[in-house]
């Protein structure tokens, strides 16, 4: 049988630990019922378990807060890129636009000057 | 005409009101909640695209994608763009990742505190395979050689057991408990087979995708854990337990799985009882191992067992399907007693010529089985000369349990006993060397609802404890009682098998 003093120390860490709570309720029962009747040393392998888990936990912590930093950055980097994507587009469908319009434009004049044609000659009793 | 000071006076008139209705309208406006100093920092950060945002980006995604190749501003806008939000993908797989190691952490608590800190390590250690190429490599090896010969032996195992309960199997069929074990012990061995097949499938295609082999590796140590944990069940046999401890390897052998049997119905008086359709049962066919599985020894002889247990195979219907498949078939019908004999395996033969095994198979369904000497059934308590009510086998107990109290009791006593497995070992390992005064602390276990108290006692010097070769994390220890404390204070149990 454990010794009390451990056997608290334990219970205490598990009721504080957020980890054990998202263990299922079944399991910590279990595990509650398990430890009551271990060894002093398997307590002190489950508080080290503990440590470790809690520690893990940390670094998966520490890591989503760098992620999360990234992102916020990265999101402001999205939304630029996306509205400078959309003006460079702008701007280029003006451009094309003007184009189109010059191109129109020349179709135009093209035309006009083809204005004199065999038809257009007849047409207007030119020879 | 407007005087200059009517004017002034109307402007400042007309001013006024204009003043007044822009406080009017300011103060509309801070009822919506004007900004106020400091307020613009409240403002959490955005990290992700909102909903119509990541509409629109990916749709852009989509346009590139189709877009023809364009020059100039707006090729470097849409690679800039493209570039950045396939980072901002990246890192929201990443924040999913950790999700997982979040899972991964309460994972590992949970293992290190059932099962203890060693093995969550292991687990944690087996997990990077899916981002180690060495792991993996190890982690194949292990599937290749040594996790297939654990299995195969954590198979025979259960095999073994099928091979000699089955004699009992007829006089046992109208126990649940029993027929329950049974059928268990055959789901568990085609889940090894199956873990088995898998390992085979992967080599054979050579797959060099580390999830499958990760979860090959799962499965197989999986299916094996719970044959282990069968062992608390299946591992020792009603006269058995006075026999000098099983011999550490035995010679593999090549077995038919057994048949499932269903809950009797048998009627009480009736003469004879029908076996269970033996061969029918459709058994994945046991696969080789890459290579010979390991024989450490030769088919070491099973030292005569001591005619304590002289079970007799009753009216021996239950045919054991696992007969080597080398054997003809023998006569059904052979009027054979087999009283005294103890029980052997069927394949132990093969080691020992002189003197071929008695069948028991060739019993016949009509010979009505000769008195046990110790005479209570399964699952009735013997009485010793203190008149302390005691069983002779775990499995007896087990029975006892079962009919007493429902399966759920013995389920329940069996998830303790392997929830204490490790400080029973250490107790009787501290009893063997003689330092620990503590061995005789009862270590209770309780069945929950039922409200039964064990009290297990390991009397110094008395209890032995032997790792099993196969499975490696069995021990067989014997010299524990358990003693029932509330239900019935005088019972005792012997031994019992135990994973640790």
């Amino acid at each position: 049988m454990p010794s009390k003093e451990l056997l608290n120390r334990l219970m205490a860490a598990l009721d504080s630990s957020p980890l054990f709570k998202e263990i299922g309720l079944d399991d910590q029962i279990e595990i509650k019922e398990k430890y009551k009747h271990s060894s002093d040393d398997e307590i002190l392998d489950a508080l080290k378990a503990l440590d470790q888990a809690e520690e893990m936990s940390a670094d998966v912590d520490k890591e989503e807060k760098e992620i999360q930093n990234e992102k916020v950055e990265m999101v402001q980097e999205v939304k630029s890129s996306m509205r400078t994507l959309k003006k460079v587009e702008l701007q280029d469908a003006e451009v094309q636009d003007a184009q189109q319009t010059d191109k129109d434009a020349e179709k135009l004049i093209n035309g006009l000057g083809k204005a004199d044609t065999p038809k257009k000659k007849k047409l207007f009793g030119i020879f | 005409m407007t005087s200059l000071k009517d004017f002034s006076q109307n402007s400042r008139l007309l001013f006024g009101v204009n003043r007044a209705v822009f406080k009017e309208g300011a103060e509309n406006k801070s009822e919506a909640g004007p900004m106020k100093p400091g307020e613009g920092a409240t403002v959490e950060p955005e990290d992700k695209l909102n909903p119509k945002e990541e509409e629109q980006a990916k749709n852009k995604m989509e346009e590139i994608k189709k877009a023809p190749k364009v020059k100039g501003k707006l090729a470097e806008a849409q690679k800039a763009f493209k570039e950045k939000y396939e980072q901002l993908k990246k890192l929201d797989d990443k924040e999913a990742n950790t999700e997982e190691k979040r899972k991964e952490c309460v994972r590992f608590l949970r293992v290190a505190l059932k099962d203890g800190l060693e093995v969550a390590l292991k687990q944690q250690e087996q997990l990077n395979v899916l981002h180690d190429p060495q792991e993996l490599k190890a982690v194949q090896d292990y599937l290749l050689k040594d996790g297939l010969n654990t299995a195969l032996a954590a198979d025979r195992t259960l095999s073994d057991w099928r091979e000699r309960e089955g004699k009992f199997l007829y006089t046992n069929s109208q126990d649940k408990g029993f027929v329950d074990k049974w059928n268990s012990s055959i789901d568990q061995s085609q889940k090894i087979n199956a873990a088995i097949q898998t390992v085979y499938k992967l080599r054979d295609a050579k797959s060099e995708n580390p999830q499958e082999w990760f979860d090959a590796y799962i499965a197989l140590k999986s299916a094996v854990g719970k044959s282990s944990q069968g062992e608390v069940s299946y591992g020792k046999l009603e006269g058995e337990q006075k026999k000098p401890e099983a011999p550490a390897v035995k010679p593999p052998e090549k077995k038919t799985e057994a048949p499932k049997v269903k809950p009797p119905e048998k009627k009480p008086g009736a003469p004879k009882v029908k076996p269970p359709e033996p061969p029918n049962k459709p058994e994945a066919p046991k696969v080789k191992p890459p290579e010979p599985p390991k024989k450490p020894e030769a088919p070491k002889v099973k030292p005569p067992e001591p005619p304590k247990k002289p079970e007799v195979v009753a009216a021996i219907a239950p045919k054991k399907p696992e007969a080597p498949k080398a054997k003809p078939p023998e006569p059904p019908k052979k009027p054979e007693v087999v009283a005294a004999v103890p029980p052997k395996k069927p394949e132990a033969p093969k080691a020992k010529p002189p003197e071929p095994p008695k069948k028991p198979e060739a019993v016949a369904a009509v010979v009505p089985p000769p008195k046990k000497p110790e005479g209570p059934k399964p699952g009735e308590p013997k009485v010793d000369e203190t008149g302390r009510k005691y069983f002779d086998s775990y499995d007896n107990m087990k029975v006892y349990l079962t009919n007493q109290f429902g399966s759920d009791a013995m389920r329940d006593l069996n998830r303790k006993l392997r929830l204490s497995a490790d400080t029973i070992a250490k107790s009787i390992k501290a009893s063997q060397a003689g330092e620990n005064e503590q061995v005789n602390a009862p270590i209770s276990v309780n069945v929950e609802g039922q409200k039964v108290a064990f009290t297990m006692e390991i009397p110094k010097a008395k209890a032995n404890i032997n790792k099993l070769s196969s499975p490696a994390d069995i021990y067989r220890i014997s010299g524990v009682k358990f003693v029932l404390r509330e239900a019935a204070p005088d019972m005792v149990l012997a031994d019992v098998n135990i994973k640790a």
